[in-house]
């Protein structure tokens, strides 16, 4: 088949994570994250597994109470958090970031839909035990979880790459129900974006942080 | 701006783990692969970090000992990885998906390309988060990458082996303590035109809406 370079750049360049431009107040076609899970669900997976499990909800007790223990996250993490992306004055970027993700996290209870990519099996959290379990387990989620993101985004729907939530696991897993032994890859809140379309954000460009053949070679 | 919508799904649905299909003959050329990575490093990182660094190596002699490294682990797991229900026949696609990884076993240390995706961290003591923060911050990254090679006719798999022999491999390519490495992304040109979808489970049968098994 012949296929559009362009508007694959196009697409993986501008989906970005969407706080501030999410449409609070309509809803998401079922049928199009339905086609775009579709889609995700070729990514590949560790050994061809596909141990992913997808938990889609719009129930609004639900979403409210999540939103709580991801805005108790927030407030906590906040205090804590240093950022600043490389060669950007930190205070800027502090305060773009603060604005963007305190917003979301202001509003996450009232998202039209969450999406939990889910996976069975549990991470190893021992100290630097067993790396690869966790590249493993990761890498079987993360992928597709992306594909999903980036289909969404060529539908007009964006998300954002959220893991705050699992501060409160426990508590967010017992609100939905989901078993001991599945991992919650990230919380995508998910909705229809404002605005027309992404600019290409400002990056480190990727040849300054590429080495050829041994770290720290360029 | 507008853009092709069957064009995107269809790169999505086709980008595939290629093992068999890498061209070991053809080199694949430095600027393609540096625009490749331009466009992977727009995917998003946890507090927008860009923790990020990307290794890739084309020199014979490293990709050697990486790949013994590799082969060593594969036939290593090969003999306990579980395939298939107890006492079943593995199915024919896990026959495809064995044989596949056993070739790229075997061949890995003639691949034109190896990237590394790594990130800065180390997920110690990892408190709730941690490590989906972590590797959720490379990842995304990683997969755009595979993504704008395969649009590109280069072919990657991903692979994770070359882990159980980390420090090892840290060792030869220099990699530092404090970073992570995702994967070891074999890549090369494809052989053959494209690629037909892979069969699935279809995500409706995994898809719960509103609970957990519901």
């Amino acid at each position: 088949m012949n296929f559009d370079l362009a508007s694959i750049d196009y697409i993986l360049e501008t989906t970005h994570s969407v706080r501030r431009r999410l449409d609070l107040t309509r809803p998401v076609d079922r049928d199009t994250v339905r086609r775009c899970l579709d889609i995700a669900v070729h990514a590949p997976s560790g050994a061809n597994r596909q141990l992913w499990k997808w938990l889609v909800v719009t129930d609004v007790d639900k979403m409210v109470r999540i939103g709580a223990h991801y805005q108790r996250a927030w407030d906590e993490y906040i205090i804590n958090a240093v950022f600043s992306a490389p060669g950007e004055d930190p205070r800027a970027t502090m305060q773009r970031s603060v604005n963007s993700a305190g917003y979301l996290a202001q509003h996450l209870g009232e998202v039209p839909m969450m999406i939990f990519p889910c996976i069975h099996g549990r991470e190893v959290r021992e100290k630097d035990e067993n790396p690869e379990a966790n590249a493993i387990l990761y890498g079987s989620i993360i992928p597709t979880a992306w594909s999903l993101m980036l289909a969404l985004r060529a539908r007009g729907i964006g998300s954002a790459w959220t893991t705050l939530h699992l501060s409160f696991e426990k508590e967010c897993h017992e609100i939905l129900g989901i078993p001991d032994d599945v991992t919650t890859a990230a919380l995508l809140p998910v909705a229809y974006f404002t605005g027309e379309t992404f600019q290409i954000t400002k990056r480190t460009p990727a040849s300054e942080l590429t080495y050829w053949e041994s770290w720290g070679a360029s | 701006m507008n853009f092709d919508l069957a064009s995107v799904d269809y790169i999505l649905e086709t980008t595939r783990s290629v093992r068999k299909r890498l061209d070991l003959t053809r080199p694949v050329p430095r600027d393609v692969v540096e625009r490749c990575l331009e466009i992977a490093i727009q995917a998003p990182t946890g507090s927008n970090q860009q923790g990020w660094k990307w290794l890739i190596v084309t020199d014979a002699d490293k990709k050697a000992q990486i790949g013994e490294y590799y082969k060593r682990s594969w036939y290593e797991y090969a003999g306990v990885a579980p395939r298939s229900a107890p006492g079943a026949e593995p199915s024919a696609q896990m026959q495809r998906v064995i044989s596949s990884a056993r070739y790229l076993a075997d061949h890995m240390a003639d691949v034109p390309l190896m990237i590394f995706p790594c990130v800065r961290g180390r997920a110690r003591d990892a408190s709730p988060g941690a490590n989906a923060g972590l590797y959720g911050s490379i990842i995304p990254a990683a997969w755009s990458l595979m993504l704008a090679l395969r649009a590109r006719g280069i072919g990657a798999a991903w692979t994770t082996l070359h882990l159980s022999y980390e420090q090892e491999c840290n060792d030869i390519l220099g990699i530092p303590a404090d970073y992570t490495t995702a994967a070891l992304l074999p890549a090369g040109y494809f052989t053959g035109e494209t690629f037909r979808k892979a069969d699935r489970v279809p995500a409706a049968q995994l898809t719960y809406w509103e609970s957990w098994g519901a």
